[in-house]
């Protein structure tokens, strides 16, 4: 090699190289393929069949398709039929898959602590009820709300035995219950029919979130469309902080913690004078002292008075207080008369189709039960956590001193003794059931996937345990029916008696395979007002001094229930995009006077005890005012469920979620929550952008409402075709879009957790979050564009926005990424090498890289959707506008020789399917008549950061702001 | 000189940064854990074992991998050059030259879901007994390894001779549909086998041959024709 230049030096090595290189032999090992013995009728490998259940996630009751592919459960959507939900699916009912799934499942029943068998366990149930019976001690049942088959089988057995039933939901609405009680005469809750009102004014009820359900998304989103009655409600708030619901407020009246029944009443007066109300609640609003309450409050009286014009001018709706509001029972009596005199009732707060709320007890007969313990013999739990979700140790003591625990749960909690017997139950999509959640409205559930470990039902449990105490149908009437065998054919004749006998159908047969299939059966009840009859105003309280606490519930975990889904904690909460943790909403001035720095814990201190959580600056919050996230903080309820964050329960005096008094100091260590939120500042990017309400119907043609942050464009360019570096694509078929309406959109991050389920994202924990490798395709930016009296607080969700000139994909160096066909930035993961130039080049910063290989501890593998890959590490992956069912539906059209109809295509995603307040709409921009298409020529349409010419396939329709303050930079315009 | 000593010392930092990384040094992972020594490289290496000891996934709340986990191979590879294709030893030795041959059973009347889905199936056993529960199968010991099977209720652990790798996307559906033979890709079963053997290397260059070029596209699509072959060579066609 003498002398060898450079040139053949190279030459060299590239060869060597490559000879190197050729000696790796391809790695796929051969796989087993397992046909069934049987193939069951309803189930093709390959092809998802769904079954019509319903979702336990939350008391209200939805209904859901789950995804069955191949004996699996891999996805939960909507179902359509159910007038409820209609279609959509919330952030707690998509993360209840994982419960299926959970690696902290039981797999058999346990007693004491040790595996055991059910012949063994259920003999010891038996002979604990025989005890307990002979002995003269009570069988007592706790547990959380039911309705329909599955109460009464719970109620017929427990009341055989002469037990008693209480079922307390910790976030039900005792308070308005009890309001309703009061005020009405009527024992229940009523309907809240948002999409009516002009005005809507909360007075702390997190109504978009975590109080009550999906109804509540789609009345708002409807109320904010100037399309769908003509005009854009504001939304006005009463509230000493700003929740997950109300940051989408107009208008924030910050009142002072307690006084928000005062300022409702000081309301009620001023819209009863305007309107001359003269009704039955007249005599009451005598003594009400507007003027009093209002600086009691510390509200603007001139805003009061707007507001009361507003009230008495336009169908208005005033919505109740919540978890984290003092007082709630006077707030809840003091929003019924408010309704009431704004003539509401009947209107937008209606009665007729209530929640059905005859068997749920109150925290008092809990209470009452706990206090009883001692002379309890048996104590069935149902699905309750009573030591987690109640302050202080009483419901612990209580539990001790019970004879025998018989918990019916599938993973551990916090209310498990050491001698309980443990009787898995199955989950949701394991089992049947029914509920009646809301009157008339009748959900079937079926078993969607068989048991996924040694389970049985609650309901057959229930049945069995009868039998071998002897227990008929009725003691008396000789002819009874004996029970049934199985909770099946128990709920069968349920339905039979209670459903199919009171509706029009005729054939029994066919009646119940048509429920099973639809997923319930829905009688349509009339709405109807009801008559004010209050005797006298409730105590309104005042201001005093100190801090007050107040809980809210988390988004998805809701009161703890939900705490060991890694889903719950993964997805950032929309307000402060954090995750993995507890956290004390504090005010800006506090966090500045305590020297608080980002990363630090500070200690919350009330009579009760005191916990270390993490901290959230908020510009919504009063100084008066502390509030702390619960859901989380378990000790011994599941692997997740434990691992960060602590019980803001604990902190509590009394059983109410608000009211204590609390001292904020520092505690000098680190937290490891960690918030997925980027850039919160717009810094004057055309990112988000709002119109003013006047202005609606006079723009013309797309984005004419939006004045676009454009730097002038040279004609020239334009005439001489110059502008675009880059040849405009052919979309020959198809060009799949998406718009996304900030108008409707209420922060409420369902469109997240559908993302993660359908395409298999990776979980990865809180000290990967804090790396800032979060891998979520689609995140919710939350912009905090205004302070005081209007937050202009701004939702937008983004994800890959499939620009027809992609940044990204020009710098690919091995073409992973390119612009197909149908308008979709393709990723091509196994050819990805992993330079990261795209997600560098992205400026949405929608693209997110695998720095690892995220896998999934057993059994959430079982969970994953086989028509999606798995990444593995040094791969980019990104929001693909879930091709695989485009695909699919594609692959299905062709059979028939034809193009994807629109109707298929706006819910197709499970982003646009989850949203409750319908603000994603997919389809084909090459068909002028779908809906998309409609949605681009809207006036409020306009492209994310369009200035940079990426042509994205994604439109936002601008947020409609009623706010007449000339708003600044930072795309507000 | 002075160039030859660099260009030397290059070379050789190049080849200690090669067999660094694995890329030379001409043992494939498969050999290294075919011979049952410990292999330069173990996953539980790195990721520490917990309280359950062998299992680590059944005890980390986020399992984080160094790269995809491969496992064991044996030597085999499901796709590749045709010489390289295994014949692969199934539990039952059926043959295909008597059922579909001889007997003339159609391809789909055991692969029933070849045009109504993405996967063809392989049959359940509830199809093999259709007929054979009627046959005796004294003296014969496949049939009786196949009613031991029908009658334990465990599947029948094929090996699946026709695997593509997790990425693709491989739609049974659409090519029988479109016209395409079964024979065309998975050779002529009736005549040539007994037990099924792989005879097309089933690599993306072989899928693209027709892809790019099939007499069937145009007798479907006409005037569209080239429009679908444009669609076919889309890469998100088949990566998933």
């Amino acid at each position: 090699m003498a002398d060898m230049n450079r040139r053949d030096f190279l030459k060299v090595l590239g060869i060597s190289g490559t000879a190197s290189a050729c000696t790796i032999d391809p790695v796929t090992p051969i796989e087993k393929v397992l046909p069934y013995v049987v193939t069951p009728d309803q189930i093709i490998p390959g092809v998802a069949t769904w079954f019509a259940t319903q979702c336990t996630a939350c008391p209200v009751g939805c209904g859901v398709v789950a995804k069955n592919r191949e004996g699996r459960i891999i996805m939960l959507e909507g179902n359509r039929e159910h007038p409820t939900n209609n279609g959509s699916l919330c952030a707690k009912g998509i993360t209840d898959l994982q419960a299926t799934y959970s690696p902290d499942r039981f797999t058999g029943p346990m007693v004491a602590g040790q595996d055991s068998t059910w012949d063994d366990a259920f003999g010891k149930v038996v002979s604990a009820v025989k005890a307990a019976q002979s002995s003269g001690k009570k069988i007592a049942w706790l547990g959380r709300e039911r309705t329909g088959a599955t109460a009464a089988i719970t109620d017929q057995v427990i009341g055989a035995l002469g037990g008693s039933v209480t079922r307390w939901e910790p976030l039900g609405k005792e308070a308005l219950r009890k309001a309703t009680k009061a005020v009405f005469g009527i024992d229940g809750v009523p309907s809240y029919a948002l999409s009516q009102a002009e005005t809507i004014i909360s007075f702390g009820a997190d109504f978009l979130s975590t109080w009550g359900g999906p109804d509540h998304h789609h009345g708002y989103g409807q109320s904010r469309d100037p399309d769908h009655c003509g005009f854009v409600s504001q939304f006005w708030v009463v509230e000493p902080r700003l929740s997950n619901t109300s940051v989408n407020a107009d208008i924030h009246l910050s009142a002072a913690p307690g006084t928000e029944a005062g300022v409702a009443l000081a309301l009620a007066k001023l819209v009863a004078d305007e309107r001359k109300y003269s009704g039955p609640a007249s005599s009451l609003l005598t003594d009400i002292d507007v003027d009093g309450l209002i600086a009691a409050a510390g509200v603007s009286k001139d805003r009061m008075i707007e507001l009361a014009g507003r009230m008495a001018a336009n169908m208005s709706i005033a919505m109740p207080g919540g978890t984290a509001t003092v007082n709630e029972e006077a707030v809840a009596v003091a929003t019924l008369i408010l309704n009431e005199v704004a003539g509401n009732i009947g209107e937008t707060v209606t009665f007729g189709q209530d929640a059905n709320l005859a068997g749920v007890s109150y925290y008092a007969d809990v209470e009452a039960v706990l206090a009883d313990a001692a002379n309890i013999g048996v104590l069935f739990l149902d699905e309750l956590d009573i030591v987690y979700t109640t302050p202080g140790s009483t419901a612990k003591d209580a539990l001790a001193l019970v004879a025998q625990i018989v918990a019916f749960q599938n993973e551990p909690s916090e209310s498990l003794t050491e001698s309980s017997i443990v009787l898995p139950t199955g989950t949701t999509l394991e089992n049947w059931g029914d509920n009646e959640s809301i009157m008339g409205r009748h959900t079937l559930q079926q078993p969607a996937m068989k048991g996924l470990k040694n389970t049985r039902g609650s309901g057959d449990i229930m049945l069995a345990l009868a039998k071998s105490l002897g227990l008929g149908a009725g003691d008396d009437d000789e002819e009874a029916t004996p029970l049934p065998d199985t909770f099946q054919a128990f709920l069968m004749d349920w339905w039979k008696s209670n459903v199919f006998a009171k509706s029009d159908a005729t054939d029994w047969d066919v009646f119940w395979r048509s429920a099973v299939q639809t997923g319930g059966h829905f009688f349509s009840r009339d709405v109807h007002s009801a008559t004010f009859q209050l005797a006298s105003l409730p105590e309104v309280g005042g201001t005093t001094d100190g801090v007050t606490l107040g809980l809210f519930p988390h988004h998805i975990t809701y009161d703890g229930r939900h705490a060991n889904r890694p889903w719950a904690h993964e997805m950032p909460e929309p307000v402060t995009g954090f995750v993995w943790g507890t956290w004390a909403e504090i005010s800006l001035a506090t966090a500045e006077k305590l020297g608080l720095e980002e990363d630090d814990k500070v200690t919350l201190t009330t009579a009760a005890g005191s916990i270390d959580v993490g901290f959230f600056p908020s510009p919504g919050i009063r100084d008066d005012m502390v509030a702390v996230v619960m859901g989380n903080g378990h000790e011994g309820a599941g692997r997740y469920a434990d691992l960060t964050g602590a019980n803001p329960v604990r902190l509590l005096t009394s059983m109410s979620y608000a009211g204590d008094k609390v001292t904020v100091t520092k505690a000098g260590k680190t937290t490891h929550i960690s918030t997925q939120l980027g850039n919160i500042d717009q810094d004057n990017r055309p990112i988000n952008y709002i119109v003013k309400a006047k202005d609606i119907g006079t723009g013309k043609g797309p984005g004419g409402l939006v004045h676009l942050h454009h730097p002038p464009i040279d004609e020239r360019l334009i005439e001489n075709n110059l502008l675009d570096m880059y040849p405009e694509p052919e979309h020959p078929t198809y060009r799949f879009a998406m718009a996304i309406d900030l108008n409707k959109c209420t922060g409420c991050a369902a469109c997240q957790v559908a993302c993660y389920a359908e395409n298999n994202i990776g979980v990865v924990g809180p000290e990967q979050n804090r790396r800032g490798r979060h891998m979520g395709w689609m995140r919710l930016s939350r912009y905090w564009e205004g302070s005081g009296e209007e937050p202009d607080v701004r939702w937008q969700p983004t994800m890959c926005q499939q620009c027809s000139h992609a940044p990204c994909e020009g710098v690919c160096p091995v073409l992973a990424t390119y612009h197909n066909l149908d308008g979709l930035n393709a990723m091509i993961y196994n050819r990805c090498v992993g330079t990261r130039y795209c997600a560098n080049n992205c400026p949405y910063s929608a693209r997110r890289f695998n720095y690892h290989t995220y896998d999934w501890p057993e059994a959430f593998h079982m969970m994953l959707n086989p028509d999606v890959m798995t990444r593995t590490m040094g791969v980019m992956e990104k929001c693909t506008f879930c091709v695989q069912r485009i695909r699919e539906a594609k692959s299905d059209y062709r059979d028939h020789g034809q193009v994807v109809p629109d109707a298929a295509l706006t819910k197709l995603l499970p982003c646009a399917s989850a949203c409750g307040s319908d603000c994603i709409t997919f389809g084909n921009l090459k068909d002028p008549e779908s809906e998309v298409s409609k949605k681009f020529e809207n006036e409020r349409a306009y492209p994310m950061l369009a200035e940079l010419n990426t042509k994205p396939g994604v439109r936002y329709l601008a947020r409609i702001s009623h706010s007449e303050a000339e708003t600044g930079h930072g795309g507000g315009h | 000189m002075r160039s030859q000593i660099i260009a030397a010392i290059c070379f050789v930092a190049l080849i200690a940064a090669g067999l660094t990384f694995g890329l030379i040094g001409g043992e494939s992972h498969a050999d290294e854990s075919a011979t049952e020594e410990s292999s330069s490289f173990e996953i539980r290496d790195v990721i520490p074992a917990g309280p359950s000891g062998s299992d680590p996934s059944k005890d980390e709340l986020f399992p984080l991998r160094p790269y995809a986990l491969i496992p064991d191979l044996d030597g085999q590879v499901a796709y590749g050059e045709v010489e390289y294709a295994p014949l692969l030893e199934q539990p039952i030795e059926y043959s295909h030259k008597l059922h579909a041959g001889e007997l003339q059973i159609a391809c789909e009347y055991c692969h029933s879901q070849a045009r109504r889905s993405i996967h063809a199936g392989v049959p359940e056993t509830e199809t093999c007994m259709n007929c054979h529960k009627v046959i005796p199968n004294e003296g014969r010991p496949e049939l009786q390894k196949l009613t031991a099977f029908y009658e334990s209720g465990d599947p029948i652990p094929w090996q699946k001779v026709h695997d593509l790798p997790d990425f693709v996307y491989f739609s049974h559906k659409r090519h029988v549909r479109g016209g395409v033979e079964c024979t065309e890709c998975h050779g002529n079963m009736a005549q040539e086998m007994t037990v099924a053997k792989r005879v097309n290397t089933l690599q993306m260059g072989w899928c693209l041959d027709c892809h790019k070029d099939h007499p069937k596209v145009d007798e479907n699509y006409g005037a569209s024709a080239a429009l679908r072959r444009a669609e076919l060579k889309d890469c998100l066609t088949c990566h998933k």
